[in-house]
C-alpha cells in the first residue's frame, strides 16, 4: 500500500482519455466508449478491494461487531 | 508508567516522519485528480478515494498506539473496560460513515450522503447506548 496507486491509476486515467481522444477523432466512437468502460472497471477493481480492506481493517482496529 | 512515556518520547520523531508522509500524499492526490477534473471526473474521484485510503493506512500504527495509550489510562483511573471499547466503536463508526458519505458527496449525490449520515448516527445512537445506562446507572446509585 503507497503511493504508487494513486499514480498508476492517473495513468490509467491519462491513458484512456488519449485513447478515447484517438479513437473518437479516427471516427470509431463505439470502441471509444469500450476503451473508457475498461479503463474504469480496471480501476474500480482495484479501489474497491482496497475499500474492503479499509473496512476489515476498521472493524479490527476499533474492535467492530 | 515511565516505560510508556519513554516509548511516547521515542515516538515523536516516528510521528513527525508519519504526518509529512500524509502531506505528501494529500498533495499528489489534489494535485493528480485536478489534472484528471476536466478530462475524467469518475477517475479523479477514484484519485481522492485512493488518497483517502493510503492516509489511513499511514495512520494506523498511530491509532493503535493511542488506544493503547488510553487503555492504560483508562485501567488506572479504574473505568470499566466496556465504556472504553464503546467509545473506540463509536469513533470507528464514525469515520467509517464520514469516509462514506464524503465519497457521496463528493461525487455530487448530497442525498446519498445525507442518508448514510443518518445511518450512522443511528448506529452510533444503538452504540452509545451502554454509556447513557451507565450514566443513568451512576446518577441513580448517588441519589
Amino acid at each position: 500500500m503507497g503511493v504508487e496507486i494513486i499514480f498508476k491509476i492517473a495513468a490509467i486515467g491519462i491513458l484512456t482519455t488519449v485513447i478515447n481522444q484517438i479513437l473518437s477523432h479516427a471516427g470509431k466512437s463505439e470502441i471509444a466508449t469500450l476503451t473508457n468502460l475498461a479503463g474504469l472497471v480496471i480501476v474500480l477493481a482495484m479501489v474497491l478491494s482496497m475499500i474492503g480492506e479499509l473496512f476489515e481493517n476498521v472493524k479490527l482496529l476499533f474492535n467492530l461487531f | 508508567m515511565l516505560s510508556c512515556f519513554s516509548t511516547c518520547f521515542e515516538q515523536k520523531g516516528e510521528i513527525k516522519k508519519l504526518l509529512f508522509k500524509i502531506l505528501g500524499v494529500g498533495i499528489v492526490t489534489v494535485i493528480l485528480s485536478s489534472i484528471l477534473k476536466n478530462s475524467r471526473s469518475d477517475f479523479s474521484l477514484l484519485i481522492n478515494i485512493c488518497g483517502g485510503l493510503i492516509i489511513f493506512y499511514i495512520l494506523i500504527d498511530g491509532i493503535t498506539e493511542l488506544f493503547d495509550g488510553i487503555g492504560f489510562l483508562s485501567e488506572n483511573a479504574n473505568i470499566s473496560s466496556s465504556i472504553i471499547s464503546s467509545i473506540v466503536k463509536v469513533i470507528g463508526v464514525g469515520y467509517v460513515t464520514e469516509f462514506c458519505a464524503d465519497i457521496a458527496e463528493d461525487s455530487g449525490n448530497k442525498f446519498v450522503a445525507n442518508k448514510v449520515i443518518l445511518g450512522g448516527k443511528i448506529a452510533l445512537c444503538v452504540m452509545a447506548f451502554p454509556i447513557i445506562r451507565y450514566l443513568f446507572q451512576t446518577i441513580i446509585s448517588l441519589i
